[in-house]
């Protein structure tokens, strides 16, 4: 692989806690991302997944690790933050709560113009204008506000908006989770559309299975803070390695599989204040021995993915 | 009378509305829907937000927003359910039909403990009454999976997880024995494990207590693996209604074959290369499937399903790979204030003729068990 555009070693974030020690939302995880390429991170609710994306732009503080980006390393200072955020956009779930209800739409997407000093006055709204024809908005509705758009219109502003400073990556949480089904393919064709035209990168947040499949060319499984499983998108989506993801992507209902309702994978995820020992799966996991109460599986090469497990090559052979 | 020779159906809603006056407008929200459902099954009603999935699921029970106008006709174990007071409707609420809401983390009170907000519903439709009421709760927990029940009765809300809490909403509709039970989104804030284990314990508890069903969702994975009917509605009517099987694996309403292209399948194909000769909408897609610059904005979108593609179902039980790539349905569903005289589907319509802006289409009960409201509906796959 060239060299990433991104690279992520070991980041740690812990949000503080009233009473005993630290939450540790994200815990140690190491993420690349190439030039052009769009990664899915997925995971439920709760596995830290929005934290990670969060603090790659310094929205949630980053207790420990590096970000490397473009070959180096970020970044210490306000002004290098703000520099990073002009280089890395990122899109948020809700169009409806993301918008500034009062702001004009093509004041929205000029605005981080003005931030970083690119544009100002008349040539604004031509930037503007530029911005929403490459998201596919007509012109007119630039003078609108957000409630007199629909939901995917307002999706696309957002787009814009983060296009505006020409990022090299965007980091989208969830941006089609609150669409319709219908508006949804019209969001993630035009995500995949701008990647393929602009040679963006995409950290694509999601924990919609079916949908990362669609979009992304690998993927990363949280579950409770740590990656458990990385790898392309049809290899682990097909044929996943660590028990949590294949339970995830079982749990999935299949369009077409009539009747048969997907396999329960039993418990619900533990509280990251206190983990288990080991590995963190092993409570609910079919396949937990001795081993993994006492041993923490660190993420490792097995076939085509890394996996975080101490019987990968165990469950690899049995395929 | 008719038991024995017709027997009458649990659920029997004709030519159900239901229109909600705001400053705006009437909103139509539910216009002529028909269905029935007998005891022990299942019916799913699928459709993106704003088609009057829900609007039907609370019609069912009068809990329309006030003000809003039902019409049409709902019975109840042959019982006429449309014009009776609120005092008849509280019995059935609950008694015999339990409702399940989309969100659990709302639909409970977060000052009460779980077993008290069960045992409130117990004591409401039945004798029990204080000690006895609270037992029966801690019965319906148990009965729904809730580890350790009675301590779990005494815990309130906020002390128990999403997927707890959706087991208390479900032990609370459930807590009467009710004949019908209407889920509208009972998994949609839930994450997919959580989901699997909710859909699980319906389907179980559905055998139990022989269960009639209606799943209300934007799902169509969800609901075509719990229901044995689906429903797809659109601008609060319905486009097409039959078993999973033929709706899902063989659609022929051209809403419900663009509702199926949006959605990404399960098992991607990496970059599928673009085949000659497969007759899945090779014009509308491109080797990367992507909409060409022109498509990409709402509402200007030409015949993205091409009317000649669209005779083979983009969803088809074929190996495809050209099939996992998306095909947004163009546009957005009409106003309900103003809807569309005719078909409301017709101006974001491949297949539309000039009938189609003019004459709403009659339902037609094709292949047996399928209806579908088309003019020009997709040939079926298997005739065909």
């Amino acid at each position: 692989m060239p060299e990433p555009l991104l690279e992520v070693r070991d980041l740690i974030v812990e949000y503080p806690s009233r009473k005993g020690p630290p939450l540790r939302a994200v815990d140690r995880i190491s993420l690349q991302i190439g030039s052009g390429e769009i990664l899915g991170l997925v995971g439920e609710s709760g596995c830290g997944k929005t934290t990670a994306g969060m603090a790659l732009v310094g929205l949630v503080p980053i207790t420990g690790g590096d970000i490397v980006f473009d070959g180096k390393l970020w970044p210490k200072t306000a002004k290098q933050w703000k520099e990073l955020r002009r280089q890395v956009a990122f899109v948020f779930q809700d169009p409806y709560a993301s918008l500034d209800p009062y702001w004009r739409v093509g004041a929205t997407i000029s605005e981080p113009l003005q931030i970083h000093g690119i544009a100002r006055g008349s040539a604004l709204k031509h930037h503007a204008e530029r911005l929403a024809d490459l998201v596919g908005i007509e012109a007119s509705l630039l003078s609108r506000r957000p409630h007199e758009l629909s939901g995917g219109q307002r999706q696309r502003v957002a787009v814009a908006r983060a296009l505006a400073t020409e990022p090299k990556l965007i980091i989208a949480d969830e941006p089609t989770a609150a669409l319709d089904v219908s508006i949804r393919a019209q969001v993630l064709n035009l995500l995949k559309e701008l990647q393929g035209r602009l040679g963006l990168s995409i950290l694509f947040i999601s924990h919609d299975l079916s949908t990362v499949g669609y979009l992304a060319d690998r993927v990363a499984v949280m579950y409770a803070g740590a990656l458990v499983e990385t790898g392309p998108a049809y290899h682990v989506l097909e044929n996943p390695v660590h028990p949590y993801s294949t339970a995830l992507i079982r749990a999935l209902p299949d369009v077409g599989n009539f009747g048969v309702l997907p396999p329960v994978l039993e418990g619900e995820v533990p509280d990251l204040r206190s983990l288990p020992s080991g590995c963190r799966f092993r409570t609910r996991c079919a396949l937990a021995q001795k081993l993994c109460a006492e041993k923490e599986p660190k993420l490792e090469n097995h076939g085509k993915s890394m996996v975080a497990c101490h019987f990968a090559d165990d469950i690899l052979m049995r395929k | 009378m008719t038991g024995i020779l017709f027997p009458v159906p649990l659920l029997e809603v004709a030519n159900l509305t239901v229109d909600i006056p705001t400053q705006r407008g009437t909103v139509h929200a539910v216009r002529g829907i028909s269905m029935a459902l007998d005891k022990g099954r299942s019916l799913g009603i699928v459709g993106e937000s704003g088609c009057g999935k829900t609007m039907t699921g609370l019609a069912l029970m009068a809990l329309t927003p006030s003000g809003a106008r039902i019409g049409g006709s709902i019975r109840f174990e042959g019982r006429e359910l449309v014009g009776c007071s609120e005092r008849e409707y509280r019995k059935l609420r609950g008694g015999e039909i339990g409702i399940v809401f989309q969100d659990p983390f709302t639909s409970l009170n977060p000052v009460m403990t779980v077993g008290a907000q069960v045992a409130e519903a117990v004591a409401l439709h039945t004798d029990l009454r204080g000690r006895g009421a609270w037992n029966e709760a801690v019965e319906m927990l148990a009965t729904v999976r809730l580890p350790v029940p009675h301590e779990a009765a005494t815990r309130y809300p906020h002390m128990l997880s999403g997927g707890q809490r959706q087991r208390v909403v479900i032990a609370m509709a459930l807590a009467c024995k009710p004949k019908l039970l209407v889920a509208d989104e009972p998994t949609t804030a839930l994450d997919v494990t959580l989901q699997a284990q909710t859909l699980a314990l319906l389907r179980e508890l559905q055998r139990e207590l022989d269960l009639a069903c209606i799943l209300i969702s934007h799902d169509l994975g969800v609901v075509g693996s719990f229901c044995d009917d689906v429903m797809v509605m659109y601008a609060g009517m319905m486009m097409e209604e039959g078993a999973p099987k033929d709706v899902i694996s063989r659609p022929r309403h051209p809403y419900t074959v663009g509702l199926l292209g949006s959605l990404p399948r399960k098992n991607p194909h990496p970059n599928p290369p673009p085949q000659a000769g497969e007759g899945v909408n090779n014009d509308a897609n491109d080797a990367t499937g992507l909409l060409t610059e022109s498509q990409v904005g709402e509402g200007v979108l030409p015949d993205v399903l091409g009317s000649s593609s669209a005779d083979t179902p983009p969803t088809a039980d074929t190996e495809d790979p050209n099939t996992n790539l998306l095909t947004p349905i163009p546009g957005q569903p009409p106003s309900l204030i103003t809807p569309p005289p005719a078909c409301p589907f017709e101006p974001r319509c491949p297949r539309r003729l000039d009938r189609c802006s003019q004459e709403m289409p009659s339902i037609a009960h094709t292949d047996g068990s399928r209806s579908i409201a088309c003019w020009n509906p997709v040939e079926d796959a298997i005739h065909a």
